[in-house]
């Protein structure tokens, strides 16, 4: 018998992974990846309470955090291609330009 | 029965394709387990009875989303990250710990708040009419909003990629 406690504890298991990669990885699109993954992990905490209550209400969260992953996606690969084309870096490490800005 | 013969399988593929996305080092071969893992999730979806959910994961992010990072990928040309394998740092120790005990968190969380299982559900749950019901009346001021999010990232990812090919050509013009 599958009970909604399995659903849960997979989505749990699929958040850390994501919150491992997010931390360890140090290429910004892995990173981003990494991100999709602890908000579908979400996506299936909603869904799993929504059969368990028994209530439509828990689908419509879903749609609209795929929405805004669809969103965060766009913004952060253009972002990404900036960075790329003004100094060739992938690396989170080498991203030091904010500190060079002088200020006034 | 026939539920425990699809969760198993299909649980055990997403754990492992997500690993795969985290720890493989080149990233056009994470993108596509990223595909394959949000592509079995969807299965996972069908079988909570959230069929509308299922469909639009498959694509909104198969189509959408994962042909985007690819596109990205591989207009950057990345290359395979070799150094950052060599050695095992105390960051990554530090950051496994962590992922460890936030999983070990939300794991006592779940099960001491175990919600009731439902034995009836509504003839219409799950179905695209009763979440298109919803999402135009209860929620349709976060249906807006979402909408204003959506033309504000496109605006915002047209301005990024295009204001350094201005500012290019206006230094071409000064020199």
């Amino acid at each position: 018998m599958i009970t909604t406690t399995h659903y849960l504890v997979l989505a749990a298991i699929i958040f850390a992974i994501g919150c491992f990669g997010v931390l360890t990885r140090r290429n910004l699109l892995v990173m981003l990846m990494s991100v999709e993954l602890m908000l579908n992990s979400a996506n299936l905490t909603f869904v799993a309470f929504a059969k368990s209550l028994g209530d439509t209400s828990g689908h419509i969260f879903p749609i609209f955090i795929m929405t805004v992953a669809a969103c965060e996606v766009a913004v952060g690969l253009a972002i990404i291609i900036t960075i790329f084309r003004m100094s060739k870096i992938s690396d989170v490490l080498g991203l030091t330009f904010m500190k060079d800005i002088k200020s006034g | 029965m026939i539920e425990m013969i699809i969760f198993y399988p299909t649980a055990a593929i997403v754990i492992l394709f997500s690993l795969m996305v985290v720890l493989h080092k080149s990233p056009i071969r994470s993108a596509l387990f990223l595909l394959g893992t949000l592509f079995f999730m969807a299965f996972i979806f069908a079988l909570l009875s959230a069929h509308f959910v299922a469909v639009i994961q498959i694509l909104v992010y198969a189509g959408g989303i994962i042909v985007l990072i690819l596109f990205a990928i591989m207009l950057l040309n990345l290359q395979k990250e070799d150094s950052e394998y060599d050695h095992i740092s105390l960051g990554k120790v530090i950051s496994l710990g962590l992922g460890g005990f936030l999983f070990l968190i939300i794991s006592i969380v779940f099960f001491k708040m175990y919600p009731g299982h439902s034995s009836e559900l509504p003839a219409n749950f799950g179905t695209i009419e009763e979440v298109g019901r919803l999402m135009v009346t209860d929620y349709v001021f976060a249906f807006e909003a979402i909408s204003l999010l959506i033309i504000a990232s496109l605006v915002g990812g047209v301005v990024l990629v295009r204001g350094l090919i201005n500012s290019k050509s206006k230094l071409k013009k000064l020199k």
